[in-house]
């Protein structure tokens, strides 16, 4: 056996700067060794920069200064100097030493990627020697950061038919602990696509599982064809298969339906995630997180990565296919595991859209209506699950009223995240447009108008806002609506204040109170009734930006002619007191200057205070921007 | 050229891993081995069993 050693470190250069503070270290140790100093861990910079004929002087300065700081603070646990830190620890003989990290992002396998290719061309010729079986071992000296997974997957990364002279290479991870990662006869049977020793059996595993992660095709093929000798592939570990599967998805987008429809039927049923409900060993951690009311927003498993290769197969209108991906979105979304059912909604989701086209006959799209009203059902109490339903939900358009009553119900129990939206829209869409639709039947949208009514006035916050930021939207579409939303919107003041909801609703007004003023501006009072009665009972809320849509909604009015209105509204702003962020100082004094009753006259002197005041608190600001005045301020507060 | 004490110490600690692996006992037969006389190219240590290692002895004595 010919063996070759090389040592793994960061890099080279790191290596010399350890060596320089490995001996500046040593020298400092003996020093303050003779010099009896003990009993502290002295943290030190990773690296010293001082020329090699310097370092023993360097250390016995460096020992004069922790003498010096010890004695200036004998009693101290913790002493810091410089860029060194000294932490008494009771019992220590001697002053032990070791370094701050240097902290970054790294990549192992980067690491250990880029030391092979730098030393493996050499080692190669090294080994130029027949009748041996030839090894490096390649020792780490990375404290711990490259690990023996990290060489395996560097190597897969290697044209091995460069270095015919290496038949195996080991890694020792920890002294002693030493792995085999590299075997050539492992690279030869990926290359031939054959099969390998049992005993390496693990490091093929290991190492097509780094090649497929990379999305070889080749690492795939092999996968395909071993799977198939053995009727499973379990033989493979749950990361290998996720990666299986998400390969599937790059197959489907490039059409390989053939390879896509292998992956959906060999990993349909894969244990990963377990349905074991029970499992011991946290396998249903994800199910156990959405069980306890936790948001689950990211892919995991093979399964749950499944879903979306079903998705995929669903949007690409694959009829031929529908039939079985039901049948597996049908298991997955009635079976125990929660964060498979919350995954299975992403086919459903497209499933869903695709109800009303040719791509699908009646019994499929009624089995998708029905599945999509089971799971909100059974899934009433999981709002992460509820979620990915409501998406379905907003797809399903022919809900009876009292279906949609009961799912919308269900739904505004517990939202979660993103469901706030699709309610708004769902709920505004029962109530207001469904009964227009003729497409599917009639449709009494009584009580639908009484839930969305509700929410707008009564609902949290979370639903209130999206609602009233729909009507906006809706309005700023098809204006024409308006007659159908403005009852909302005018009833929304009656209910709490709220930031977000109030911000949407003035905009709302923003556009149309000049046309509905009758409706609209007792809201508006309300409203601002609301905000004014809201800051004043908390002393730390502010309104900011008032010189937008609010100072908008009300320059609207007085231009409508409501100048009575107008004034009605900045008497209640005005009781606001300081608690209005950019409130519109030069707006409010010129327009209130222009009007010439006794009333707007009063209201401008009372501005005025205020602005002056808001100066005053706020100092900083420049007064010359602000149309108040100066000298009347200045009277009126002459400590400013 | 003198080996280092990291490499004498990754040796014997390889050889270690050698002999349990394949429960028997390996050695040191040669160390520094040329393959390329002209540019005395060569590899770190030949490896064999130990039983193989006294052979060699005997037959230089």
């Amino acid at each position: 056996m010919a063996l070759e050693l090389f040592r793994l470190v960061k890099d080279e250069a790191e290596l010399a700067r350890e060596r320089v503070w490995s001996e500046v270290v040593h020298a400092l140790e003996r020093e303050l060794a003779e010099r009896s100093v003990k009993g502290y861990l002295l943290t030190t910079p990773s690296y010293f920069n001082v020329p090699k004929v310097k370092r023993e002087q360097f250390a016995k300065q460096l020992a004069d200064r922790v003498q010096e700081v010890i004695a200036a603070s004998p009693e101290a646990d913790e002493l810091n100097f410089d860029d060194f830190a000294l932490k008494r620890i009771e019992g220590l003989e001697r002053i032990a030493c070791s370094s701050f990290g240097e902290g970054g992002a790294v990549n192992p396998a980067g690491i250990a990627l880029a030391a092979l290719e730098d030393k493996l061309p050499h080692k190669n010729d090294q080994l130029a020697v027949k009748d041996h079986d030839r090894i490096v071992l390649v020792v780490n000296w990375t404290a711990f950061l490259v690990d023996p997974g990290d060489v395996v997957e560097a190597a897969t990364q290697i044209d091995f038919a460069r270095f015919p002279n290496i038949d195996r290479m080991f890694f020792e991870f920890t002294p002693g602990d030493i792995r085999l990662v590299f075997d050539r006869s492992v690279f030869a049977a990926y290359d031939k696509k054959s099969s390998v020793p049992g005993d390496l059996e693990p490091l093929y595993v290991q190492s097509l599982g780094f090649r497929m992660a990379r999305h070889e095709p080749k690492a795939f093929q092999l996968i395909r064809k071993i799977t198939e000798e053995r009727g499973a592939a379990l033989w493979i570990p749950a990361n290998s298969r996720i990666e299986v599967v998400r390969y599937g998805r790059e197959l489907a987008q490039s059409g390989d339906w053939d390879n896509a429809a292998w992956i959906v039927r060999t990993f349909e049923d894969d244990p990963d995630p377990s349905d074991n409900l029970t499992d011991p060993v946290g396998n249903c951690n994800y199910h156990n997180q959405i069980a306890h009311g936790e948001t689950v927003n990211f892919i995991v498993t093979v399964r749950g990565h499944l879903c979306w290769l079903l998705q995929l197969i669903v949007a690409a209108n694959k009829r031929d296919l529908y039939q079985h991906t039901l049948d597996i979105v049908e298991r997955y979304a009635l079976g125990p595991n929660l964060y498979i059912r919350q995954q299975a909604t992403i086919p459903l989701i497209e499933f869903a859209k695709r109800r009303f086209t040719d791509l699908m006959d009646s019994s499929l799209a009624d089995r998708i209506r029905a599945l999509t009203l089971r799971m909100v059902r059974e899934n009433a109490e999981y709002p992460a699950v509820l979620e990915g339903v409501a998406n379905v939900v907003a797809r399903t358009p022919d809900l009876t009223s009292s279906e949609a009553e009961e799912v919308l119900s269900i739904f505004l129990r517990k939202p979660d995240r993103e469901a706030p939206q699709l309610l708004a829209f769902l709920l505004i869409y029962y109530a207001v447009f469904r009964e227009r639709d003729n497409r599917f039947g009639t449709f009494d949208a009584t009580n639908l108008g009484g839930l969305l009514m509700e929410q707008v006035v009564q609902g949290k916050p979370a639903i209130r806002s999206p609602i009233l930021w729909r009507i906006h939207g809706i309005l700023a579409e098809r204006p024409a609506e308006v007659k159908s939303l403005l009852s909302y919107v005018a009833a929304f003041s009656a209910g709490s204040y709220d930031r977000n909801a109030f911000f949407h609703f003035y905009k709302i007004l923003a556009d149309c109170i000049s046309d509905y003023p009758d409706v609209l501006v007792p809201a508006l009072k309300e409203a601002l009734c609301r905000e004014r009665d809201y800051v004043n009972s908390n002393g730390h809320e502010i309104i900011w930006s008032f010189d937008r849509q609010p100072w908008t909604v009300l320059r609207k009015l007085l231009d409508s002619g409501r100048e009575e209105d107008f004034l009605d509204c900045i008497e209640i702003v005005l009781n606001y007191g300081s608690r209005i962020y950019n409130f519109p100082p030069e707006g409010l004094s010129m327009v209130l200057g222009q009007m010439a009753s006794g009333r707007a006259k009063k209201l401008l002197e009372h501005a005025r205070l205020l602005c002056a005041y808001f100066h005053w608190i706020a100092r900083g600001r420049p007064l010359w921007h602000a149309d108040v005045d100066w000298a009347w301020a200045e009277k009126q507060l002459p400590g400013t | 050229m003198a080996k280092q004490q990291w490499e004498e110490d990754a040796k014997d600690r390889f050889l270690q891993f050698l002999s349990s692996s394949t429960s028997e006992k390996w050695a040191v037969l040669d160390e520094d081995v040329v393959v390329h006389p002209a540019t005395n190219r060569n590899f770190d240590y030949r490896l064999g069993l130990a039983s193989a290692g006294w052979l060699l002895n005997c037959s230089g004595s």
